[in-house]
Protein backbone atom coordinates (compact mmCIF):
# COMPACT_ATOMS: atom_id res chain seq x y z
CA UNK A 1 0.00 0.00 0.00
CA UNK A 2 1.93 3.40 -0.99
CA UNK A 3 1.04 5.93 1.74
CA UNK A 4 0.28 9.24 0.57
CA UNK A 5 0.20 12.39 2.72
CA UNK A 6 -2.05 14.96 3.02
CA UNK A 7 -1.27 18.78 3.77
CA UNK A 8 -3.19 20.36 6.92
CA UNK A 9 -3.31 24.20 7.37
CA UNK A 10 -3.92 25.78 11.03
CA UNK A 11 -5.94 28.76 11.33
CA UNK A 12 -2.95 30.81 12.33
CA UNK A 13 -1.12 29.49 9.02
CA UNK A 14 0.99 26.53 10.33
CA UNK A 15 1.41 23.66 8.08
CA UNK A 16 0.92 19.52 9.19
CA UNK A 17 2.22 17.16 6.81
CA UNK A 18 0.34 14.01 8.01
CA UNK A 19 -0.03 9.91 6.49
CA UNK A 20 -3.50 9.93 5.10
CA UNK A 21 -4.23 7.15 7.48
CA UNK A 22 -3.77 9.65 10.36
CA UNK A 23 -5.62 12.53 9.07
CA UNK A 24 -8.51 10.01 7.91
CA UNK A 25 -9.04 9.30 11.69
CA UNK A 26 -11.39 12.13 11.20
CA UNK A 27 -14.54 11.90 9.67
CA UNK A 28 -14.60 15.49 8.42
CA UNK A 29 -11.39 15.73 6.13
CA UNK A 30 -12.73 13.44 3.39
CA UNK A 31 -15.37 15.75 2.52
CA UNK A 32 -12.75 18.28 2.30
CA UNK A 33 -10.35 16.61 0.34
CA UNK A 34 -13.20 15.64 -2.29
CA UNK A 35 -14.45 19.60 -2.42
CA UNK A 36 -10.99 20.98 -2.81
CA UNK A 37 -9.34 18.50 -4.57
CA UNK A 38 -7.32 21.35 -6.72
CA UNK A 39 -5.30 21.64 -3.78
CA UNK A 40 -3.18 20.05 -1.65
CA UNK A 41 -3.28 21.78 1.39
CA UNK A 42 -6.42 21.60 3.62
CA UNK A 43 -7.09 24.62 4.87
CA UNK A 44 -9.04 24.05 8.89
CA UNK A 45 -9.91 27.63 9.84
CA UNK A 46 -11.13 27.38 13.09
CA UNK A 47 -8.16 24.93 14.49
CA UNK A 48 -4.96 26.86 15.74
CA UNK A 49 -1.58 25.24 15.65
CA UNK A 50 -1.20 23.96 18.66
CA UNK A 51 -4.57 22.52 19.02
CA UNK A 52 -3.88 21.03 15.71
CA UNK A 53 -0.50 19.95 17.07
CA UNK A 54 -2.31 18.30 19.45
CA UNK A 55 -5.02 16.39 17.63
CA UNK A 56 -2.37 14.90 14.92
CA UNK A 57 -0.16 13.47 18.14
CA UNK A 58 -3.70 11.63 18.98
CA UNK A 59 -4.50 10.43 15.78
CA UNK A 60 -0.85 9.42 15.31
CA UNK A 61 -0.35 7.55 18.46
CA UNK A 62 -4.09 6.10 17.72
CA UNK A 63 -3.23 4.89 13.93
CA UNK A 64 -0.37 3.10 15.07
CA UNK A 65 -2.35 0.56 17.30
CA UNK A 66 -4.94 0.47 14.56
CA UNK A 67 -2.43 -0.78 12.28
CA UNK A 68 -0.55 -3.47 14.93
CA UNK A 69 -1.53 -7.19 14.22
CA UNK A 70 -4.33 -8.17 15.95
CA UNK A 71 -3.32 -11.35 18.05
CA UNK A 72 -3.11 -11.91 21.43
CA UNK A 73 -1.74 -8.50 22.31
CA UNK A 74 -4.69 -6.24 21.66
CA UNK A 75 -6.06 -6.31 25.23
CA UNK A 76 -2.60 -5.33 26.46
CA UNK A 77 -2.50 -2.47 23.57
CA UNK A 78 -5.64 -1.35 24.38
CA UNK A 79 -4.70 -1.00 27.85
CA UNK A 80 -1.29 0.62 26.97
CA UNK A 81 -3.27 3.09 24.96
CA UNK A 82 -6.26 3.68 27.47
CA UNK A 83 -2.99 4.67 29.89
CA UNK A 84 -1.65 7.13 26.93
CA UNK A 85 -5.18 8.68 26.67
CA UNK A 86 -5.26 9.07 30.05
CA UNK A 87 -1.89 11.07 30.49
CA UNK A 88 -2.27 12.74 27.01
CA UNK A 89 -4.91 14.47 28.91
CA UNK A 90 -3.60 15.11 32.21
CA UNK A 91 -0.76 17.01 30.41
CA UNK A 92 -3.03 19.57 29.20
CA UNK A 93 -4.30 23.19 30.95
CA UNK A 94 -8.16 23.69 30.82
CA UNK A 95 -8.27 26.39 27.89
CA UNK A 96 -6.33 23.72 25.83
CA UNK A 97 -9.13 20.85 26.90
CA UNK A 98 -11.73 23.23 25.72
CA UNK A 99 -10.00 23.88 22.67
CA UNK A 100 -9.50 20.97 21.97
CA UNK A 101 -13.22 19.22 22.57
CA UNK A 102 -14.05 21.61 19.75
CA UNK A 103 -11.91 20.75 17.14
CA UNK A 104 -12.61 17.10 17.60
CA UNK A 105 -15.70 17.86 17.41
CA UNK A 106 -15.39 20.18 14.16
CA UNK A 107 -13.19 17.26 12.67
CA UNK A 108 -15.55 14.72 13.82
CA UNK A 109 -12.75 12.39 15.75
CA UNK A 110 -15.30 10.56 17.46
CA UNK A 111 -12.70 8.60 20.19
CA UNK A 112 -10.77 12.02 21.04
CA UNK A 113 -14.57 13.88 21.12
CA UNK A 114 -15.27 11.26 23.43
CA UNK A 115 -11.99 11.38 25.60
CA UNK A 116 -12.48 14.52 26.17
CA UNK A 117 -15.97 15.19 27.15
CA UNK A 118 -15.07 12.65 29.24
CA UNK A 119 -12.11 13.56 30.67
CA UNK A 120 -13.96 16.99 31.80
CA UNK A 121 -17.17 14.87 33.27
CA UNK A 122 -15.19 12.95 35.36
CA UNK A 123 -12.30 15.27 36.67
CA UNK A 124 -14.09 18.72 36.53
CA UNK A 125 -17.41 18.22 37.18
CA UNK A 126 -18.55 14.49 38.94
CA UNK A 127 -17.73 13.93 42.50
CA UNK A 128 -16.94 17.75 43.22
CA UNK A 129 -19.61 20.07 45.07
CA UNK A 130 -21.13 23.12 43.36
CA UNK A 131 -18.82 25.40 44.70
CA UNK A 132 -15.68 23.16 43.67
CA UNK A 133 -17.43 23.23 40.22
CA UNK A 134 -17.77 26.46 39.76
CA UNK A 135 -13.62 27.17 40.39
CA UNK A 136 -12.56 24.10 38.80
CA UNK A 137 -14.28 25.78 35.39
CA UNK A 138 -13.85 29.11 36.10
CA UNK A 139 -17.26 29.92 35.88
CA UNK A 140 -19.14 33.08 36.89
CA UNK A 141 -21.30 33.19 39.50
CA UNK A 142 -24.17 35.39 38.19
CA UNK A 143 -26.43 34.66 40.87
CA UNK A 144 -26.43 36.98 43.75
CA UNK A 145 -26.12 35.29 46.88
CA UNK A 146 -30.27 35.30 47.66
CA UNK A 147 -30.46 34.36 44.48
CA UNK A 148 -28.74 31.10 44.59
CA UNK A 149 -30.10 30.19 47.91
CA UNK A 150 -33.74 30.78 46.68
CA UNK A 151 -32.83 28.46 44.01
CA UNK A 152 -31.56 25.84 45.90
CA UNK A 153 -34.25 26.45 48.14
CA UNK A 154 -36.96 25.75 45.81
CA UNK A 155 -35.08 22.88 44.37
CA UNK A 156 -34.55 21.40 47.40
CA UNK A 157 -35.39 17.66 46.01
CA UNK A 158 -32.39 17.75 44.13
CA UNK A 159 -29.62 18.84 46.89
CA UNK A 160 -28.73 16.37 49.17
CA UNK B 1 -12.40 30.44 24.31
CA UNK B 2 -10.32 29.58 27.42
CA UNK B 3 -13.52 28.82 29.72
CA UNK B 4 -16.21 25.70 29.50
CA UNK B 5 -19.41 28.75 29.39
CA UNK B 6 -18.02 29.71 25.97
CA UNK B 7 -18.39 25.87 24.69
CA UNK B 8 -21.50 25.92 22.68
CA UNK B 9 -24.56 24.04 24.61
CA UNK B 10 -25.13 20.69 22.59
CA UNK B 11 -20.89 20.25 24.05
CA UNK B 12 -21.94 21.21 27.56
CA UNK B 13 -25.11 18.72 27.22
CA UNK B 14 -23.00 15.61 25.89
CA UNK B 15 -20.42 16.41 28.91
CA UNK B 16 -23.43 16.37 31.48
CA UNK B 17 -25.05 12.95 29.87
CA UNK B 18 -21.56 11.45 30.91
CA UNK B 19 -22.63 11.69 34.53
CA UNK B 20 -25.58 10.11 37.11
CA UNK B 21 -28.24 12.25 36.86
CA UNK B 22 -27.64 13.45 40.49
CA UNK B 23 -24.46 15.66 39.03
CA UNK B 24 -25.99 16.50 36.47
CA UNK B 25 -29.35 18.57 37.88
CA UNK B 26 -27.13 20.01 40.58
CA UNK B 27 -25.52 22.15 38.08
CA UNK B 28 -28.64 24.21 37.73
CA UNK B 29 -27.04 26.37 40.78
CA UNK B 30 -23.62 26.87 38.66
CA UNK B 31 -24.78 30.49 37.05
CA UNK B 32 -27.99 31.28 34.86
CA UNK B 33 -26.55 29.86 32.14
CA UNK B 34 -26.46 26.58 34.04
CA UNK B 35 -29.75 26.64 35.70
CA UNK B 36 -32.24 24.74 32.96
CA UNK B 37 -29.74 23.41 30.87
CA UNK B 38 -29.82 19.43 32.91
CA UNK B 39 -33.92 19.95 31.69
CA UNK B 40 -32.53 19.50 28.26
CA UNK B 41 -30.04 16.01 28.72
CA UNK B 42 -30.39 13.86 26.82
CA UNK B 43 -29.22 10.86 29.28
CA UNK B 44 -31.27 9.71 32.36
CA UNK B 45 -29.95 8.12 34.87
CA UNK B 46 -30.99 7.08 38.25
CA UNK B 47 -29.23 4.64 40.52
CA UNK B 48 -30.83 3.72 44.15
CA UNK B 49 -27.80 2.28 45.12
CA UNK B 50 -26.26 5.49 45.28
CA UNK B 51 -28.23 6.26 47.90
CA UNK B 52 -27.74 5.40 51.91
CA UNK B 53 -30.37 3.39 53.63
CA UNK B 54 -32.84 5.22 55.12
CA UNK B 55 -32.34 7.62 51.88
CA UNK B 56 -35.88 5.89 49.82
CA UNK B 57 -37.79 8.89 50.34
CA UNK B 58 -34.82 10.97 49.01
CA UNK B 59 -34.46 9.05 46.39
CA UNK B 60 -38.23 8.99 45.22
CA UNK B 61 -38.47 12.46 45.29
CA UNK B 62 -35.87 13.16 43.09
CA UNK B 63 -36.38 10.50 40.21
CA UNK B 64 -40.44 11.78 40.39
CA UNK B 65 -39.29 15.76 40.66
CA UNK B 66 -36.27 15.11 38.25
CA UNK B 67 -38.76 13.57 35.53
CA UNK B 68 -41.14 16.41 35.67
CA UNK B 69 -38.90 18.86 34.91
CA UNK B 70 -37.49 17.56 32.52
CA UNK B 71 -37.68 18.08 29.32
CA UNK B 72 -35.91 16.87 26.70
CA UNK B 73 -37.81 16.03 23.59
CA UNK B 74 -35.86 13.06 22.86
CA UNK B 75 -34.35 10.63 25.30
CA UNK B 76 -31.25 8.87 24.31
CA UNK B 77 -31.10 6.96 26.89
CA UNK B 78 -32.63 6.16 30.18
CA UNK B 79 -31.26 4.00 33.17
CA UNK B 80 -33.30 3.06 36.17
CA UNK B 81 -31.69 1.00 39.09
CA UNK B 82 -33.10 0.50 42.34
CA UNK B 83 -32.16 -1.38 45.26
CA UNK B 84 -33.09 -3.51 47.99
CA UNK B 85 -35.11 -1.31 49.32
CA UNK B 86 -37.02 0.75 46.68
CA UNK B 87 -40.04 -0.83 46.59
CA UNK B 88 -42.20 1.90 46.73
CA UNK B 89 -41.00 3.56 43.39
CA UNK B 90 -43.58 3.00 40.72
CA UNK B 91 -41.82 1.67 37.88
CA UNK B 92 -44.49 1.85 35.26
CA UNK B 93 -44.59 5.70 36.45
CA UNK B 94 -40.87 6.18 35.73
CA UNK B 95 -40.54 4.28 32.21
CA UNK B 96 -43.38 6.22 30.90
CA UNK B 97 -41.45 9.36 30.10
CA UNK B 98 -38.74 7.53 28.57
CA UNK B 99 -41.25 5.92 26.18
CA UNK B 100 -42.96 8.72 25.02
CA UNK B 101 -39.64 10.40 24.24
CA UNK B 102 -38.82 7.66 21.86
CA UNK B 103 -35.86 6.16 23.78
CA UNK B 104 -33.06 4.96 22.20
CA UNK B 105 -31.37 2.70 25.19
CA UNK B 106 -33.58 1.19 28.19
CA UNK B 107 -32.07 -0.61 31.15
CA UNK B 108 -34.17 -1.04 34.31
CA UNK B 109 -32.53 -3.03 36.84
CA UNK B 110 -33.85 -3.92 40.15
CA UNK B 111 -31.96 -5.77 43.25
CA UNK B 112 -33.35 -9.41 43.70
CA UNK B 113 -33.87 -9.01 46.97
CA UNK B 114 -36.89 -6.55 46.58
CA UNK B 115 -40.13 -7.89 47.85
CA UNK B 116 -42.38 -5.94 45.56
CA UNK B 117 -42.20 -6.63 41.81
CA UNK B 118 -41.51 -4.35 39.14
CA UNK B 119 -44.10 -4.09 36.90
CA UNK B 120 -43.30 -2.20 33.60
CA UNK B 121 -46.48 -0.58 31.51
CA UNK B 122 -47.83 -2.49 28.67
CA UNK B 123 -46.81 0.82 26.41
CA UNK B 124 -43.45 -0.52 26.26
CA UNK B 125 -44.67 -3.12 23.90
CA UNK B 126 -46.19 -0.22 21.35
CA UNK B 127 -44.51 2.76 22.19
CA UNK B 128 -40.96 2.48 21.11
CA UNK B 129 -40.18 2.92 18.14
CA UNK B 130 -36.82 4.05 18.23
CA UNK B 131 -35.40 1.56 20.92
CA UNK B 132 -32.30 0.25 19.90
CA UNK B 133 -30.93 -1.54 23.30
CA UNK B 134 -33.07 -2.69 25.78
CA UNK B 135 -31.95 -4.38 29.27
CA UNK B 136 -34.24 -5.82 31.95
CA UNK B 137 -33.54 -7.20 35.18
CA UNK B 138 -35.68 -8.69 37.72
CA UNK B 139 -38.80 -7.10 36.14
CA UNK B 140 -41.87 -8.35 35.53
CA UNK B 141 -43.70 -8.42 31.84
CA UNK B 142 -47.26 -8.47 31.87
CA UNK B 143 -49.43 -10.31 28.98
CA UNK B 144 -49.91 -7.76 25.95
CA UNK B 145 -53.19 -7.66 24.34
CA UNK B 146 -51.61 -5.93 20.73
CA UNK B 147 -49.10 -7.31 19.25
CA UNK B 148 -45.88 -6.44 20.41
CA UNK B 149 -43.36 -3.83 18.59
CA UNK B 150 -39.37 -3.12 18.54
CA UNK B 151 -39.34 -1.94 15.20
CA UNK B 152 -35.75 -0.89 15.88
CA UNK B 153 -34.31 -3.30 18.81
CA UNK B 154 -31.06 -4.68 18.09
CA UNK B 155 -29.72 -5.43 21.66
CA UNK B 156 -31.85 -7.11 24.14
CA UNK B 157 -30.90 -8.57 27.72
CA UNK B 158 -33.50 -10.27 29.61
CA UNK B 159 -31.86 -11.29 33.07
CA UNK B 160 -34.44 -13.25 35.93
CA UNK B 161 -37.32 -11.48 34.28
CA UNK B 162 -40.92 -12.85 34.32
CA UNK B 163 -43.16 -13.30 31.83
CA UNK B 164 -46.73 -14.64 31.40
CA UNK B 165 -45.36 -17.45 29.28
CA UNK B 166 -43.92 -19.30 26.59
CA UNK B 167 -46.11 -17.93 24.18
CA UNK B 168 -45.47 -14.40 25.42
CA UNK B 169 -42.11 -14.96 24.57
CA UNK B 170 -42.69 -15.95 21.22
CA UNK B 171 -44.74 -13.06 20.96
CA UNK B 172 -41.93 -10.36 22.09
CA UNK B 173 -39.71 -11.96 20.33
CA UNK B 174 -41.28 -11.96 16.88
CA UNK B 175 -41.92 -8.29 17.34
CA UNK B 176 -38.00 -7.68 16.89
CA UNK B 177 -37.90 -7.60 13.21
CA UNK B 178 -33.85 -6.39 13.05
CA UNK B 179 -32.72 -8.15 16.66
CA UNK B 180 -29.02 -9.14 16.59
CA UNK B 181 -27.97 -9.28 19.87
CA UNK B 182 -30.00 -11.27 22.52
CA UNK B 183 -28.65 -12.59 26.11
CA UNK B 184 -31.51 -14.82 28.15
CA UNK B 185 -30.63 -15.37 31.75
CA UNK B 186 -33.94 -17.22 32.51
CA UNK B 187 -34.63 -17.80 36.36
CA UNK B 188 -37.10 -19.75 38.68
CA UNK B 189 -41.11 -18.83 38.19
CA UNK B 190 -40.39 -17.38 35.15
CA UNK B 191 -43.05 -18.90 33.76
CA UNK B 192 -41.27 -20.31 30.65
CA UNK B 193 -41.12 -24.09 30.07
CA UNK B 194 -39.63 -24.15 26.67
CA UNK B 195 -37.74 -21.48 25.47
CA UNK B 196 -38.84 -20.42 22.11
CA UNK B 197 -35.66 -18.27 19.66
CA UNK B 198 -37.52 -18.01 16.01
CA UNK B 199 -35.36 -14.53 15.09
CA UNK B 200 -34.23 -14.37 11.75
CA UNK B 201 -31.91 -11.35 12.25
CA UNK B 202 -30.12 -12.72 15.03
CA UNK B 203 -26.60 -12.78 14.77
CA UNK B 204 -25.51 -13.08 18.76
CA UNK B 205 -27.26 -15.56 21.61
CA UNK B 206 -26.66 -16.20 24.73
CA UNK B 207 -28.58 -17.96 27.04
CA UNK B 208 -28.22 -19.20 30.36
CA UNK B 209 -30.23 -22.08 32.56
CA UNK B 210 -29.29 -23.59 35.70
CA UNK B 211 -30.16 -26.71 37.62
CA UNK B 212 -32.48 -25.30 40.08
CA UNK B 213 -35.58 -27.69 40.08
CA UNK B 214 -37.95 -25.66 37.69
CA UNK B 215 -39.99 -26.67 35.15
CA UNK B 216 -37.18 -25.04 32.26
CA UNK B 217 -37.78 -27.81 29.50
CA UNK B 218 -35.68 -26.95 26.77
CA UNK B 219 -34.30 -24.11 24.00
CA UNK B 220 -35.67 -24.02 20.23
CA UNK B 221 -33.60 -22.33 18.06
CA UNK B 222 -34.52 -21.21 14.70
CA UNK B 223 -32.02 -18.14 14.03
CA UNK B 224 -30.32 -18.35 10.17
CA UNK B 225 -28.13 -16.03 10.39
CA UNK B 226 -26.75 -16.66 14.11
CA UNK B 227 -22.99 -16.23 14.35
CA UNK B 228 -22.28 -16.54 17.78
CA UNK B 229 -23.81 -18.76 20.28
CA UNK B 230 -23.29 -19.63 23.78
CA UNK B 231 -25.51 -21.69 26.02
CA UNK B 232 -24.60 -22.44 29.91
CA UNK B 233 -27.76 -25.11 30.85
CA UNK B 234 -27.46 -27.00 33.63
CA UNK B 235 -30.72 -28.27 33.33
CA UNK B 236 -31.38 -31.72 31.81
CA UNK B 237 -33.48 -30.25 29.51
CA UNK B 238 -32.44 -30.22 25.25
CA UNK B 239 -31.72 -27.49 22.89
CA UNK B 240 -33.12 -28.17 19.66
CA UNK B 241 -31.91 -26.36 16.46
CA UNK B 242 -34.76 -25.75 14.03
CA UNK B 243 -33.35 -24.53 10.65
CA UNK B 244 -28.94 -24.85 9.56
CA UNK B 245 -26.97 -21.83 10.79
CA UNK B 246 -24.48 -21.60 7.54
CA UNK B 247 -23.08 -18.36 9.23
CA UNK B 248 -22.44 -19.74 12.78
CA UNK B 249 -18.48 -18.74 13.31
CA UNK B 250 -18.15 -19.46 17.34
CA UNK B 251 -19.66 -21.73 19.91
CA UNK B 252 -19.43 -21.68 23.78
CA UNK B 253 -21.16 -24.63 25.00
CA UNK B 254 -21.37 -25.89 28.89
CA UNK B 255 -24.45 -27.85 28.68
CA UNK B 256 -25.50 -30.79 31.16
CA UNK B 257 -28.37 -32.10 28.10
CA UNK B 258 -28.10 -36.14 27.63
CA UNK B 259 -28.71 -35.50 23.38
CA UNK B 260 -26.53 -33.62 21.76
CA UNK B 261 -26.11 -35.02 18.22
CA UNK B 262 -28.70 -32.64 16.85
CA UNK B 263 -27.56 -29.60 18.43
CA UNK B 264 -23.67 -30.47 17.54
CA UNK B 265 -24.74 -31.53 14.09
CA UNK B 266 -26.12 -28.26 13.40
CA UNK B 267 -22.22 -26.16 13.95
CA UNK B 268 -20.75 -27.71 10.95
CA UNK B 269 -19.64 -23.95 9.83
CA UNK B 270 -17.95 -23.26 13.42
CA UNK B 271 -14.14 -21.99 13.19
CA UNK B 272 -14.18 -21.86 17.13
CA UNK B 273 -15.82 -24.51 19.32
CA UNK B 274 -15.74 -23.82 23.30
CA UNK B 275 -17.35 -27.38 24.90
CA UNK B 276 -18.01 -28.54 28.32
CA UNK B 277 -20.00 -31.85 28.51
CA UNK B 278 -21.07 -33.86 31.53
CA UNK B 279 -21.57 -36.62 29.69
CA UNK B 280 -18.94 -36.89 26.84
CA UNK B 281 -19.29 -40.83 26.34
CA UNK B 282 -22.50 -39.78 24.75
CA UNK B 283 -22.12 -36.82 23.26
CA UNK B 284 -23.11 -37.48 19.95
CA UNK B 285 -22.08 -36.25 16.53
CA UNK B 286 -21.81 -39.23 14.33
CA UNK B 287 -20.71 -38.51 10.46
CA UNK B 288 -20.41 -34.49 11.60
CA UNK B 289 -17.73 -32.42 9.99
CA UNK B 290 -16.56 -29.35 11.53
CA UNK B 291 -14.86 -28.55 8.27
CA UNK B 292 -13.61 -25.16 9.27
CA UNK B 293 -13.12 -25.60 12.57
CA UNK B 294 -10.05 -24.08 13.61
CA UNK B 295 -9.75 -23.45 17.55
CA UNK B 296 -10.88 -26.11 20.06
CA UNK B 297 -11.57 -25.44 23.69
CA UNK B 298 -12.01 -28.16 25.80
CA UNK B 299 -13.07 -29.00 29.16
CA UNK B 300 -11.06 -31.89 31.22
CA UNK B 301 -13.80 -32.03 33.93
CA UNK B 302 -15.38 -35.16 32.31
CA UNK B 303 -14.15 -38.62 32.72
CA UNK B 304 -14.52 -39.20 29.26
CA UNK B 305 -13.20 -36.14 27.74
CA UNK B 306 -10.19 -38.03 26.19
CA UNK B 307 -12.68 -39.90 24.05
CA UNK B 308 -14.47 -37.00 23.11
CA UNK B 309 -11.17 -34.94 22.32
CA UNK B 310 -10.76 -37.89 19.89
CA UNK B 311 -13.76 -38.23 18.09
CA UNK B 312 -13.73 -34.25 17.66
CA UNK B 313 -10.08 -34.07 16.16
CA UNK B 314 -11.48 -36.87 13.78
CA UNK B 315 -14.22 -34.49 12.94
CA UNK B 316 -12.29 -31.18 12.59
CA UNK B 317 -9.79 -32.10 9.19
CA UNK B 318 -8.32 -28.51 9.83
CA UNK B 319 -7.93 -27.54 13.12
CA UNK B 320 -5.09 -25.42 14.41
CA UNK B 321 -5.36 -24.97 17.63
CA UNK B 322 -6.67 -26.69 20.76
CA UNK B 323 -6.66 -26.01 24.37
CA UNK B 324 -7.14 -28.04 27.36
CA UNK B 325 -8.45 -26.55 30.49
CA UNK B 326 -10.93 -27.03 33.63
CA UNK B 327 -13.68 -24.29 33.70
CA UNK B 328 -14.06 -22.58 36.46
CA UNK B 329 -17.71 -24.31 37.53
CA UNK B 330 -15.48 -27.68 38.07
CA UNK B 331 -16.60 -28.45 41.86
CA UNK B 332 -14.83 -31.93 41.17
CA UNK B 333 -11.38 -31.10 42.46
CA UNK B 334 -10.39 -35.17 41.90
CA UNK B 335 -11.49 -36.21 38.16
CA UNK B 336 -10.54 -39.93 37.90
CA UNK B 337 -7.87 -40.23 35.10
CA UNK B 338 -9.45 -40.98 31.63
CA UNK B 339 -9.24 -44.06 29.67
CA UNK B 340 -6.87 -43.83 26.41
CA UNK B 341 -7.59 -45.84 23.59
CA UNK B 342 -5.13 -45.22 20.70
CA UNK B 343 -6.80 -44.44 17.62
CA UNK B 344 -6.48 -46.73 14.51
CA UNK B 345 -5.51 -43.58 12.42
CA UNK B 346 -3.92 -40.41 12.90
CA UNK B 347 -6.51 -37.62 12.59
CA UNK B 348 -5.82 -35.61 9.69
CA UNK B 349 -5.80 -32.64 11.80
CA UNK B 350 -2.76 -33.44 13.34
CA UNK B 351 -0.91 -34.58 10.40
CA UNK B 352 -1.76 -31.27 8.45
CA UNK B 353 -2.71 -28.45 10.36
CA UNK B 354 -2.60 -28.37 14.18
CA UNK B 355 -0.27 -25.39 15.19
CA UNK B 356 -0.20 -24.94 19.24
CA UNK B 357 -1.44 -27.25 21.81
CA UNK B 358 -1.89 -25.66 25.20
CA UNK B 359 -2.69 -27.77 27.91
CA UNK B 360 -3.77 -25.94 31.18
CA UNK B 361 -4.09 -27.77 34.29
CA UNK B 362 -1.83 -30.21 33.72
CA UNK B 363 -1.77 -33.20 35.96
CA UNK B 364 0.47 -35.69 33.73
CA UNK B 365 -1.30 -38.95 34.93
CA UNK B 366 -1.37 -42.10 32.83
CA UNK B 367 -3.42 -41.50 30.20
CA UNK B 368 -2.96 -37.77 29.81
CA UNK B 369 1.18 -38.61 29.40
CA UNK B 370 0.09 -41.08 26.38
CA UNK B 371 -2.47 -38.22 24.93
CA UNK B 372 0.22 -35.45 25.35
CA UNK B 373 3.31 -38.02 23.35
CA UNK B 374 0.70 -38.92 20.80
CA UNK B 375 0.19 -35.43 20.23
CA UNK B 376 3.30 -34.23 20.13
CA UNK B 377 4.69 -37.70 17.98
CA UNK B 378 2.05 -37.07 15.01
CA UNK B 379 1.48 -33.53 14.82
CA UNK B 380 3.94 -32.73 11.85
CA UNK B 381 2.97 -28.90 12.04
CA UNK B 382 3.01 -28.26 15.39
CA UNK B 383 4.77 -24.51 16.44
CA UNK B 384 3.88 -24.46 20.19
CA UNK B 385 3.36 -26.98 23.14
CA UNK B 386 2.30 -25.20 26.20
CA UNK B 387 1.53 -26.86 29.57
CA UNK B 388 0.54 -25.16 32.52
CA UNK B 389 0.83 -27.66 35.53
CA UNK B 390 -2.00 -27.84 37.73
CA UNK B 391 0.58 -28.69 40.55
CA UNK B 392 1.82 -25.67 42.36
CA UNK B 393 4.94 -28.68 44.24
CA UNK B 394 8.50 -27.18 42.84
CA UNK B 395 9.80 -31.18 42.89
CA UNK B 396 6.16 -32.35 40.90
CA UNK B 397 6.94 -29.76 38.45
CA UNK B 398 9.90 -29.91 37.76
CA UNK B 399 9.42 -34.10 37.23
CA UNK B 400 6.91 -33.24 34.41
CA UNK B 401 8.77 -30.76 33.07
CA UNK B 402 11.40 -33.79 32.77
CA UNK B 403 8.76 -36.04 31.28
CA UNK B 404 7.75 -33.61 28.32
CA UNK B 405 11.42 -32.78 27.13
CA UNK B 406 11.88 -35.99 26.49
CA UNK B 407 9.12 -36.65 24.32
CA UNK B 408 9.97 -37.53 20.57
CA UNK B 409 8.43 -34.31 18.78
CA UNK B 410 7.77 -35.09 14.72
CA UNK B 411 7.75 -31.32 14.41
CA UNK B 412 10.94 -29.85 14.58
CA UNK B 413 9.99 -26.04 14.73
CA UNK B 414 8.03 -27.26 18.23
CA UNK B 415 8.62 -25.23 21.00
CA UNK B 416 8.22 -26.85 23.86
CA UNK B 417 6.74 -24.37 26.31
CA UNK B 418 5.97 -24.72 30.06
CA UNK B 419 4.79 -22.05 32.16
CA UNK B 420 3.78 -21.37 35.68
CA UNK B 421 0.46 -22.03 37.24
CA UNK B 422 -2.68 -21.13 34.94
CA UNK B 423 -3.93 -18.00 36.32
CA UNK B 424 -7.61 -17.56 35.24
CA UNK B 425 -7.19 -13.92 36.49
CA UNK B 426 -4.62 -13.38 34.29
CA UNK B 427 -6.55 -14.16 31.31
Amino acid sequence: MSKKNIVLKSSNGIIFEVEEAVALQSETIPYMIEDDCANDTIPLANVTGDILALVIEYCKKHVVVADGDGGGSSSSSQEDLKNWDAQFMNDLDQSKIFNLLLAADFLNIKTLFDLTCQFVADTMIKGKSVEEVRRTLNIEKDYTSEEEAKARQENEWAFK
Amino acid sequence: MGRISELPEALLLKILSLMPTEKAVATMVLSKRWQFLWTMVPRLEYDHNMYRDGEDGRFLRFVYSSLLLHEAPVLESFSLKLGQTSGAVDVGVCVKPAITRSVRELNVEVDTVTETQAILPRSLYTGCRMLATLTLKDVVLVGASSPVSFPSLKTMSLVSVKYPGDEFVRKLLSGCPVLEDLFVVQCRGDNVTVLVVRVASLKYLAVRRSSEKENHQGLVIDAPSLEFLDIVDYTDGFCFIENSMPKIREAHLDVTYSQTQQLLGSLTSLSQLSLCLVSSMDAAFDGTIFSQLDQLKLCTCDPEWLNLLMRLLKASPKLRFIVLQQSNHCIRTEVPSPCWNKPSQVPECLLSSLESFNWRHYEGRGAEKELTAYILRNSRRLRFATFYPKSTDPVEKSKLRMELSKSPMSSSSCQLVFRGSYNRASR
